[in-house]
């Protein structure tokens, strides 16, 4: 499953501390042929962010010690970041979180359960200069 | 200006000036009429007195003197008139003749013979009768003196024929004086009586004033609210009537201001006391909308938790769904596999979830109830430790039990008892590390709480509705190595929104519902549960609950020996204890107007050695019962036309099918309905096969 991408090319940050849908977001993304980098926490997250800037990044929201909340307003804040693609990923639905969400600068809110179509699509409309997929 | 000045000064007198003013007047102005009408009287009656004393003197003179004028005997007439000058207060005499020549004059005899010529003289001589006349006449070189003079004309005897006149001056000093003398003395008296007058006017009007003073002082100590100031009563008359209606008013004054002060001071009272009230009343409603708030705030941390609980599971299944649904050709056989493993994980997880989530909004409406019977504790501990060492292998930690081999048998409800050893166990796995212990210990106790602790978990006094039929209880022990709970969570772990720790940074692990479900089933029980724990030193959470007065009905065989399967899930362990337990041939008449369950029940059960029966629809149900006779029947509650409310009761009106055991099996939430109406058991949906297998078992 999913096409051999190579190192360099632009990629999609996943961070999640529920390991089955890190598990399962990095299947659907990379199904669609995107190089998908996944970590399980904050702090992982933000070495990976120092490391390489991703075209898109989709966090959880509630992670251990830093939550997704931090890490976007983090990105948003830093000059050389800003223009990374955010999208929240997150159980917690109400409107106040949502609120909250794009307030720290998210520039996307998805909540669980989310159709993998809908987590791809969002995904590929953020990366349109992304090399079509091989068939 | 002056007349201005004293009309001030008259203004400015007081009551008594006035009144000493008008009496002087009075009493000047009477006593100077007095004076003047008795004065003048009294002169008018000593001139009068004078005038007939000088008339007399001169008559008796003309008769003296009448015949020497006749006969112009000059000599005797002069005589006579010296003569009659030293009678007392006669000044002069003087003798006219007929022709008025003066025939004698006794201070100027030179003048006889002479012409009485003056003005005087012939007013006399101008009419024939007396002539009284006053003059000033000033004798030698002494003093005017006011000098009565009198005239008389000599008449020949008998005849009014006048042969001459006898004049004569009497002196008015005397009378004069006695005039001034009694207007003194009348004076005097006018002085005094003015003076007795104003003395007694002062007395009067001071007797009258004094107490108005008084009064007007009394009064204007009044009006400065000094109402001690008491007038004197003794006073005379209208005035003592006044001083005591005075006094009066003021005492009635004093009364209704004491009145008005107390009542005012009650007032202060009640108003102080309702501002106190108010205060408390406002102090209270804060805390209680600070309390509200923070239930408020719990309610909805609780609610984001529950979200959060509910979709994580629900995100894995749908999310595998697709993907397995999507491309399946791209999977690998292992894959696949793992995926529905993934899903069938997450869907148990999140019935597990519902079903807590239920239980605790049982437990919140008061309708949590336990069917007690003895039962021995190895038999519900055993089976719940099968089920969570795979769990605990994952995570490469031991489970050990300490079970006494004479434990007795305890009065329980078995499904809750493993439903609360389940969540001790599993909650022990979640927080202790990688090759970390767990003990589960039993033994025999004789006390329901720790003695040296107290109550850790007393739950509310209804909740404690059965009591133990026995003071000897059994202790349940749950021992981790785990990371440990502070002290100040170990009441609230027990709490129902008691999650500890900070919702948006830390998962939850779990609703935090467990631990409040399980205190309240223990408690149920008549038992108690509590933890004893420092943080790094791991977590002993113990319970108690009361010991059986009768044995278990059916010693369960002993399994310990029997080695666990490896990778045992709930299903599997109760399906192998199920298939070595059941008799073959038995039947089952399964009731659900939903195909796919009647199916799935019948591929359940018949591998198990049960004959099955289906039918869709409640009246069948009826008959089907009737004709069979099964020995048990699974029915659903939710059926068109005839639900399964309506056949249970059916058929437990019917002698016939009253004994057949009924489990009904559904997805509404109302065992206690199912139950009263005569069902043997009540399975919710989605069920673990295992549990209804169990059932089944039990049942025929």
């Amino acid at each position: 499953m999913g096409q051999p991408t190579s190192p360099g090319s632009p990629y999609v940050l996943v961070a999640d501390d529920d390991a089955l849908t890190l598990r399962s977001v990095s299947i659907i993304l990379r199904s669609a042929g995107l190089r998908v980098v996944a970590v399980k926490d904050g702090a992982a997250a933000l070495t990976q962010l120092r490391r390489e800037k991703p075209r898109v990044a989709v966090f959880d929201v509630m992670m251990g010690s830093m939550s997704g909340l931090d890490l976007c307003r983090l990105i948003k804040s830093d000059d050389e970041l800003r223009d990374v693609h955010v999208i929240l990923l997150t159980a917690r639905a109400m409107q106040r979180e949502r609120t909250e969400g794009l307030a720290a600068g998210a520039d996307d809110y998805i909540s669980k359960p989310f159709s993998n179509r809908e987590l791809l699509s969002r995904v590929q409309s953020a990366l349109p200069a992304a090399p079509p997929v091989p068939p | 200006m002056q007349p201005l000045d004293s009309l001030r000064r008259f203004r400015s007198l007081g009551l008594q000036g006035r009144f000493m003013l008008y009496f002087g007047i009075i009493v000047i102005s009477l006593m100077t009429s007095v004076i003047y009408v008795v004065g003048t009287r009294h002169s008018a009656d000593m001139l009068e007195l004078t005038q007939m004393r000088g008339v007399a003197i001169a008559n008796s003179i003309a008769a003296g003197v009448r015949n020497s004028l006749l006969s112009y005997d000059y000599v005797s007439l002069q005589q006579a008139a010296e003569t009659s000058v030293q009678d007392s207060g006669v000044l002069y005499v003087v003798i006219l003749d007929k022709e008025g020549r003066v025939a004698a004059h006794s201070e100027q005899p030179d003048r006889q013979g002479q012409r009485a010529d003056d003005a005087n003289s012939r007013r006399i001589l101008a009419v024939n009768e007396v002539v009284i006349q006053r003059l000033g006449v000033q004798p030698g070189n002494g003093p005017r003196s006011p000098v009565l003079d009198i005239a008389v004309p000599v008449h020949v005897e008998g005849t009014p024929v006048r042969w001459g006149t006898v004049r004569l001056g009497l002196s008015l000093q005397p009378l004069m004086a006695s005039v001034a003398q009694t207007r003194l003395v009348l004076s005097l008296l006018g002085a005094s009586a003015v003076v007795v007058v104003l003395l007694s006017a002062r007395f009067f009007s001071l007797k009258v004033t004094l107490p108005l003073q008084q009064l007007a002082r009394a009064t204007a100590a009044v009006s400065k609210s000094d109402l001690d100031h008491v007038v004197q009563e003794d006073l005379v008359g209208e005035l003592g009537e006044l001083a005591r209606s005075f006094n009066q008013m003021t005492n009635d004054l004093k009364q209704s201001q004491d009145a008005i002060r107390y009542h005012n001071a009650h007032l202060e009272q009640i108003v102080q006391q309702r501002t106190a009230a108010l205060h408390q009343k406002a102090q209270e409603l804060e805390k209680a909308n600070k309390e509200l708030k923070e239930i408020d705030r719990l309610k909805s941390d609780f609610l984001s938790n529950v979200s959060h609980e509910l979709r994580t599971p629900l995100t894995s299944i749908r999310s595998f769904t697709e993907i397995m649904l999507d491309d399946p050709e791209a999977l690998t056989e292992d894959e696949r596999v793992e995926f529905l493993g993934i899903i069938a994980h997450q869907t148990e997880r999140l019935t597990r979830l519902i079903s807590d989530l239920l239980d605790l909004s049982r437990i919140e409406a008061g309708e949590m109830r336990c069917r007690l019977l003895p039962v021995e504790l190895s038999r519900i501990i055993d089976p719940c430790l099968e089920t969570l060492r795979t769990l605990a292998a994952e995570r490469e930690i031991r489970v050990r039990t300490e079970i006494d081999p004479n434990l007795p048998a305890v009065l329980a409800d078995s499904d809750r008892i493993s439903q609360v050893v389940t969540n001790l166990v599993d909650n022990a796995i979640k927080f202790t590390p990688p090759r970390g212990v767990i003990t589960v210990v039993a033994r025999p106790c004789p006390h329901r709480e720790p003695e040296e602790l107290g109550p850790q978990r007393g739950g509310p006094a209804g909740m404690t509705s059965i009591s133990p039929e026995s003071d000897a209880y059994v202790l349940v022990e749950v021992r981790d190595t785990g990371v440990g709970i502070p002290k100040e969570h170990h009441q609230r772990i027990f709490d129902k929104f008691g999650q500890v720790g900070n919702v948006l940074t830390e998962k939850p692990q779990g609703t935090g519902l467990g631990l409040a479900i399980s205190g309240n089933i223990v408690v149920q029980h008549g038992g108690a549960i509590w933890v004893e724990s420092a943080p790094g030193e791991g977590s002993i959470f113990r319970f108690t609950l009361p010991v059986a007065a009768t044995p278990a009905a059916r010693p369960a065989p002993r399994r310990s020996d029997r080695p666990a399967p490896e990778r045992a899930t709930v299903a599997e362990t109760h399906l192998v204890q199920a298939l070595q337990r059941t008799g073959p041939g038995k039947q089952v008449l399964i009731v659900d107007d939903e195909p796919s369950i009647v199916t799935a029940l019948s591929e359940l059960l018949a591998p198990l050695g049960y004959t099955t029966v289906g039918c869709q629809s409640g009246s069948q149900a009826v008959a089907k019962a009737r004709q069979l006779e099964p020995d048990v029947i699974i029915l659903d509650i939710m059926m068109p036309e005839i639900d399964g409310y309506d056949v249970l009761r059916l058929l437990k009106s019917d002698p016939a099918t009253a004994a057949i055991p009924v489990i009904v099996l559904s997805v509404l939430e109302d065992r206690d309905k199912a139950m009263a109406l005569g069902a043997s058991e009540y399975i919710r949906k989605p069920f673990e096969k295992a549990k209804l297998i169990e059932n089944v078992r039990a049942l025929v």
